[in-house]
């Protein structure tokens, strides 16, 4: 939390316990974007034995920190921080992050749930929810209201990404590849990695954009056609 | 081959808005010369053929123009410096005038070399005319243990243009028993259609390449994969087929749309070049739409 104190200090930025209020409302699982019911892909991969357990599973999540989807949405959710006053680069990093959308059901998952909460965060008016009326991807969506609320960047990175591992974790639940104890015992083994990879991403500019996580990837791809399926991707 | 291919080489035509490679590219310090090349090609309609429109070669980038018999135009690229290594950088141009089918290949798979300082850079734009068709069908990059590569494609399609491209990347030659335990490896991707953004692509394997490639979301231990995209209007109907192609591979397929845009994307990861050879090969046929592949991909 020390980093929403520290931002917090500067004019025109929410006070510590605003943000944090705010990040966990908007990043909590009861926040109506329908996050319970996407898996990016791991569905898929659980099904055809990638993460077989806690450790791979451990691994394939700080893969996707390291260099996979969630790196790419820390490092646009920033771009979208820093350009809330600036309408044009703030239509280009929309515009990128949904072009960087591998699959079908990956793009569906970032615009269905950027769409959802501008549409949510609409109850905290501001005048950037109106640049982005015609809908952006999820990390886009989230930087920018954040970053008009003042919020510092890297603490709403931190909280997406640890919203996004949570639900990945819950969704290993559900395919039965965990339990609970084990999913929360990877989220505190996490968290120092949340922690760096929020200021690496908060320090970036898009030249910081790389994946190399193909077989997440094609995760994602090969989710259109598993037969039997809990999530939307 | 090359004899055949050489037959049609029209006589360079000399662009005046070259930067010269004096000014361009004298590496600091008296190291040694880096490779440069650049080439540049258009295309007009003719008779209802595809003719040349302006051709251009400088340093180490050469195109050869194979006879082709039916109306469309294929180059084939070729860096006469034989790899690449840190410094080096190569320019590539080229633009479907209205109309035209444009193919694009290289004469060997580019190989990327050690580089002990610097990073090897591949810039390549391409410009798609209305109604006409471009494919990006290089051989594949194969990077060697130490190489640094950064590169970037850049495409502006028109609105009813067709474009298909390939990029595929082995890590080492697993035949010759050659493995790449580091590097950097950085290639950017955006696809343009009437200046709205379609695609977008980053990878990124730096650092120590042999653990990360052997990482279950990575690579899962292959050591040669491939991206492609197909960007046309009303390809949904190719899911299907290219779902087929792909059964029991390590790859996928799907097709997005962006903004009203259409775009199938591809993935593909195998155990070696050839296994990736053999499935990349069909796909591109399929969406080659009964056309032939250039000659350098026959298997």
């Amino acid at each position: 939390m020390g980093m929403i104190m520290a931002e917090a200090s500067q004019p025109g930025s929410a006070s510590a316990t605003t943000a944090l209020l705010r990040l966990m409302t908007w990043l909590s699982p009861a926040f109506p974007v329908g996050a319970f019911s996407y898996s990016s892909g791991l569905e898929q991969a659980i099904s055809s034995g990638m993460p077989q357990d806690g450790e791979a599973l451990f691994d394939w999540l700080q893969a996707l920190l390291l260099h996979g989807s969630l790196w790419n949405d820390a490092v646009l959710l920033a771009e979208a921080h820093r350009c809330i006053d600036r309408p044009e680069p703030l239509a280009d990093v929309a515009a990128l992050a949904e072009a960087l959308a591998g699959g079908r059901e990956r793009h569906q998952e970032t615009m269905l749930q950027g769409s959802a909460f501008l549409a949510a965060a609409s109850a905290w008016p501001h005048p950037v929810l109106s640049m982005l009326e015609q809908g952006a991807a999820y990390p886009v969506a989230v930087g920018a209201v954040a970053g008009a609320h003042g919020i510092g960047c890297m603490a709403a990175v931190a909280a997406y990404l640890q919203a996004a591992l949570a639900n990945q974790t819950s969704v290993a639940i559900r395919c039965g590849l965990i339990g609970q104890v084990q999913a929360v015992g990877l989220l505190a083994r996490l968290e120092a990695l949340v922690e760096n990879t929020a200021a690496r991403a908060s320090d970036s500019s898009l030249e910081a954009l790389g994946t190399a996580t193909l077989l997440a990837e094609i995760a994602t791809l090969a989710h259109e056609t598993l037969p039997s399926r809990l999530f939307r991707s | 081959m090359a004899d055949a291919l050489a037959a049609v080489q029209p006589e360079p035509i000399l662009a005046a808005d070259v930067t010269p490679r004096a000014q361009g590219f004298s590496p600091p310090g008296g190291r040694a010369q880096r490779a440069w090349g650049s080439g540049r090609l258009s295309t007009k309609p003719g008779q209802g053929r595809t003719r040349l429109d302006t051709f251009y070669q400088e340093g180490c980038a050469k195109l050869r123009l194979p006879e082709m018999f039916d109306g469309t135009m294929e180059a084939v690229l070729i860096n006469s410096s034989g790899g690449l290594t840190g410094g080096d950088r190569m320019e590539w141009r080229f633009s479907a005038g209205p109309q035209t089918a444009l193919t694009l290949t290289t004469q060997a798979c580019e190989r990327i070399y050690k580089a002990s300082a610097g990073v090897a850079e591949i810039d390549t734009r391409l410009t798609v005319g209305a109604g006409a068709r471009l494919d990006w069908l290089p051989q594949e990059t194969i990077l060697f243990d130490r190489a640094a590569l950064r590169r970037s494609l850049e495409v502006e399609l028109a609105d009813d243009a067709t474009f298909l491209a390939v990029e595929a990347v082995l890590l080492g030659r697993k035949a010759m028993g050659e493995t790449v335990l580091s590097g950097s490896f950085r290639d950017r991707w955006r696809i343009r259609r009437a200046g709205r953004l379609l695609h977008a692509d980053h990878l990124a394997l730096e650092g120590e390449i042999a653990a990360l490639a052997s990482r279950s979301a990575v690579l899962g231990g292959g050591v040669a994969f491939a991206s492609l995209v197909f960007c046309a209007g009303d390809c949904a109907h190719h899911l299907a087929p290219l779902r087929r192609l792909l059964a029991g591979t390590q790859g996928g397929v799907s097709h997005v749309t962006v903004g009203g845009m259409e775009k199938l994307v591809i993935r593909l990861i195998a155990k070696d070049g050839f296994s990736l050879r053999k499935t990349l090969v069909p796909v591109i046929s399929h969406l080659r739409l009964g056309a032939s592949l250039p000659k350098v991909w026959n298997l």
